[in-house]
């Protein structure tokens, strides 16, 4: 089983990295983050990070590593300290707030561990947000969303509210939402967190579906090495603010 | 994002949080039917005014004398005052300068009343009709009671009176008919005149009661004027200069006075004046050529076409003009006859004053203007009219600061809710920002959620006005009708198109200015930090 995952993968890889010259995803340098509050914390020391175009990346690390903070500067929802970041070819560190959003929203998905769906909201609605924002006309917005929803197995529950989802529900809308906008990058920050080991291997396999299908870039993070040896091909590990590449 | 899916995205919200979007509504609204009610009911009660008015013919009339000098504002180096001196004195020296150089650039020629300016007069549009003020003493004879006609057996009744010039189209003199009609609207020269005559005179003539007066209808009566020459009423005039302007009513004064004074020259000799004193006296009154003579004596064989009861019994009459007017007389003729008795008769061919009647009262204002221009002196029901409206409007204002009042504390109270809802919802706005809203999107969404709860507001509350107005209409008129049994003439509410559109802005105005706090902070949310709060 294991191995047949790795020769689809590799498989998938290959058919992907066809164009060598691909440009990387994502290229950070020197990247720093320090949160200067009342408490001076450095989350992010001079890191350092290639990740080329199709990777799928695990970041690995004990809690308070600055993982959530590597992934946060990645969705452009923070901005770095110092140091520079690029991702799908964009200086991150230079865009405007307006750009900045742009870049949310055409370039990348996040996949949080809350789901993160607005409550007043059905699943479609949710979904479709991005699609809102992108100004795509109602009714192709719609049939996109109901698509992706489709292609997360959950036709049956268009309508349906977060609150009237199960957990693991929820994450499949969340999944359809990051993915609707057919980004470059996706990113996950602990899709399992909040779901039981059941659920959570039912997601596992859904990203990982989805992931092979479009051979998009993945980069995830999580404190579950065994989720990120199921789903990528790389791993890095996080301890104190840098990054260290883990043999295979 | 597009202007729609904002619009869409806001009804959404405001529909979730329906509670809050009620009471948010009902402050708005409440503000809002305050304001347009007050504007409409000013309306109303101003056009209610303006028809009370309107219908009374009085209101519209407008009292005029030709006695003034146009007035000529004099040119600013005339009015120099030189030398040190107090700026009070200054001032009343000015004063004094002003009237000395009006007093010596008089025009030549006064505006005068005559046929030719009034027919100009009633050329104007906004100009009903010019009736000129002809007043004129006579005497009337009817025949005795058991006679149908004058016979030389029976003496007729006779009484002297004063003799106007009445306009049968008036409403007024419909008002004050006690029997018979107003006569002919059109005077023709064939046939017998149409006389007016006042119940007072119709009871000095022994036609006392009811039955009595009615059988006055139709009767034959004459008017007999006396006039003097013209040459000698100019020493008339000369002499009595200083009492002011000759009303045409003193005309017939002049002749009395004119044959006492024929019969002093007769007999001058028979005085004990001096030789110098009856040389005065004949180098006035007996010019060169002019010999003094009998005044001649005009008859106008008329009939008695209806009873008037007291001119003036009319309130908004008197309120109006009685300061002016001193009532029409006992005898009316028609105006055009009148004119011409008075032009031939008495060889006058200026007016006193007239009474001119203008389309609305509306119009007032405007001819009043024109005439004061002209070099008249007016009166009418203008200031009156004004002075009312003026107090509408100001308390008006009082209850409009009460609705502004009103809709402060909503745009306070929706500026609050905002920021709860802002509060509220910040996840989501995180969670917008995270898929791609742009601060301004967020922005406008806000801006938005303020102003259709403004435009609904205004909305709502138009449509409530409308039925409250509709609900005090019918209540009112079925109040009057049950109390007075007639039908109301006037609208309370008026609703126009300015004020609701003022409405609106000012809801709007209140509801966006109201929610561009909350949307800043929406815009401003760390999405992280917002995310984290679900
Ligand atoms: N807004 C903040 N202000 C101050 N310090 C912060 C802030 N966010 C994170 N930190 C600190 O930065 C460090 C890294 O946090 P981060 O959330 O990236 O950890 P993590 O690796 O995602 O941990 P976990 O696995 O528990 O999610 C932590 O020490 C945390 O206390
Ligand atoms: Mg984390």
């Amino acid at each position: 089983m294991h191995d047949c995952d790795v020769r689809r993968t590799q498989h998938a890889e290959r058919r992907r990295l066809e164009p060598v010259d691909a440009p990387p995803a994502i290229v950070a340098r020197q990247l720093s983050k320090v949160y200067d509050g009342a408490h001076h914390v450095q989350a992010l020391r001079a890191l350092d990070i290639d990740v080329p175009s199709g990777q799928r990346v695990a970041v690995v690390g004990k809690s308070g590593s600055g993982k959530s903070t590597l992934l946060n500067l990645l969705a452009g929802l923070d901005r770095p300290t110092s140091g520079e970041l690029q991702v799908g070819g964009r200086p991150l560190h230079e865009l405007t707030s307006n750009e900045m959003a742009a870049y949310r929203m055409q370039t990348i998905g996040v996949i949080f561990q809350a789901f993160q769906l607005i409550p007043q909201r059905t699943a479609l609605q949710n979904v479709e947000l991005p699609l809102v924002f992108a100004g795509l006309p109602k009714n192709a917005r719609q049939q996109k969303a109901a698509e992706w929803l489709k292609r997360v197995g959950l036709s049956h529950r268009l309508d349906h509210h977060p609150y009237q989802l199960s957990g693991g529900e929820q994450q499949r809308v969340a999944i359809a939402r990051a993915l609707v906008n057919e980004p470059q990058v996706v990113l996950a920050d602990e899709p399992t967190g909040n779901l039981d080991s059941a659920t959570a291997g039912e997601i596992v396999e859904l990203i990982k579906e989805l992931c092979d299908a479009s051979g998009r870039t993945f980069l995830l993070v999580t404190h579950d090495t065994d989720v990120g040896h199921r789903l990528c091909n790389r791993m890095l590990r996080m301890s104190d603010g840098q990054l260290d590449e883990v043999a295979a | 994002m597009n202007m729609a899916d904002i619009i869409r995205m806001a009804v959404h919200n405001l529909r979730f949080r329906k509670a809050r979007t009620l009471l948010n509504l009902l402050g708005i609204v409440v503000g809002c039917i305050v304001l347009l009610m007050t504007a409409a009911g000013v309306r109303g009660v101003k056009e209610a005014v303006r028809i009370l008015f309107d219908s009374s013919e009085t209101a519209r009339q407008i009292g005029l004398v030709a006695s003034s000098y146009s007035v000529v504002t004099p040119p600013d180096e005339a009015m120099v005052v030189e030398g040190e001196m107090s700026p009070e004195r200054r001032e009343r020296i000015r004063q004094q300068l002003e009237w000395k150089w009006q007093r010596e650039n008089r025009p030549d020629k006064r505006w005068e009343l005559n046929d030719q300016s009034i027919t100009e007069l009633e050329k104007h549009k906004k100009i009903v009709s010019v009736v000129p003020e002809i007043s004129v003493r006579c005497r009337i004879e009817v025949p005795s009671r058991e006679s149908e006609d004058f016979d030389a057996d029976a003496p007729p009744q006779s009484i002297s009176v004063q003799a106007y010039g009445a306009d049968p189209a008036s409403g007024l003199l419909k008002g004050r008919l006690i029997a018979g009609d107003t006569g002919a609207e059109e005077y023709s020269e064939a046939g017998l005149p149409d006389v007016l005559l006042d119940e007072f005179t119709a009871y000095q003539l022994g036609y006392r009661s009811d039955e009595e007066v009615e059988s006055l209808i139709g009767r034959p009566i004459r008017l007999i004027y006396e006039s003097a020459p013209p040459k000698q009423r100019q020493v008339f005039q000369m002499l009595t200069e200083n009492w002011g302007d000759l009303s045409t009513g003193q005309l017939a004064q002049q002749a009395q006075f004119m044959s006492s004074i024929a019969t002093v020259m007769s007999e001058l000799d028979k005085t004990s004046l001096t030789e110098a004193q009856k040389d005065t006296l004949r180098s006035l009154f007996e010019p060169p050529g002019q010999q003094l003579k009998e005044t001649p004596s005009v008859t106008l064989n008329a009939r008695v076409a209806g009873v008037l009861m007291e001119g003036d019994s009319d309130g908004i009459a008197r309120l109006f003009r009685g300061h002016w007017h001193e009532g029409y007389g006992n005898v009316g003729i028609h105006s055009k006859l009148a004119n011409q008795i008075f032009q031939d008769v008495f060889d006058q061919d200026t007016f006193h004053g007239a009474m001119l009647t203008v389309n609305s009262t509306q119009d007032l204002a405007e001819i009043e203007e024109l005439l004061e221009n002209q070099g008249a002196t007016t009166y009418s029901a203008v200031r009156i009219i004004e002075a009312m409206e003026r107090s509408i409007d100001e308390s008006a204002w009082v209850v409009l600061g009460i609705a502004a009042a009103i809709l402060l504390t909503a745009g306070i109270g929706i500026s609050n809710t905002l920021l709860v809802s802002v509060l509220e919802r910040t996840p989501e706005f995180g969670i917008m920002k995270s898929v791609g809203a742009t601060d301004r999107a967020l922005l406008w969404l806000m801006v938005c959620e303020g102003a259709i709860l403004g435009f609904a507001g205004a909305l709502i509350a138009t449509l409530l006005s409308f039925v409250v107005g509709w609900a005090g209409q019918s209540f009112l008129q079925m109040y009057l009708e049950y109390r007075l049994g007639g039908e109301v003439a006037s609208t309370l509410f008026r609703f126009g198109p300015i004020p609701i559109a003022i409405v609106f802005v000012v809801s709007l105005t209140i509801c966006v200015l109201a929610s561009i706090f909350p949307a800043w902070r929406a815009a401003k949310l760390d999405p992280i930090v917002a995310m984290q709060r679900s």
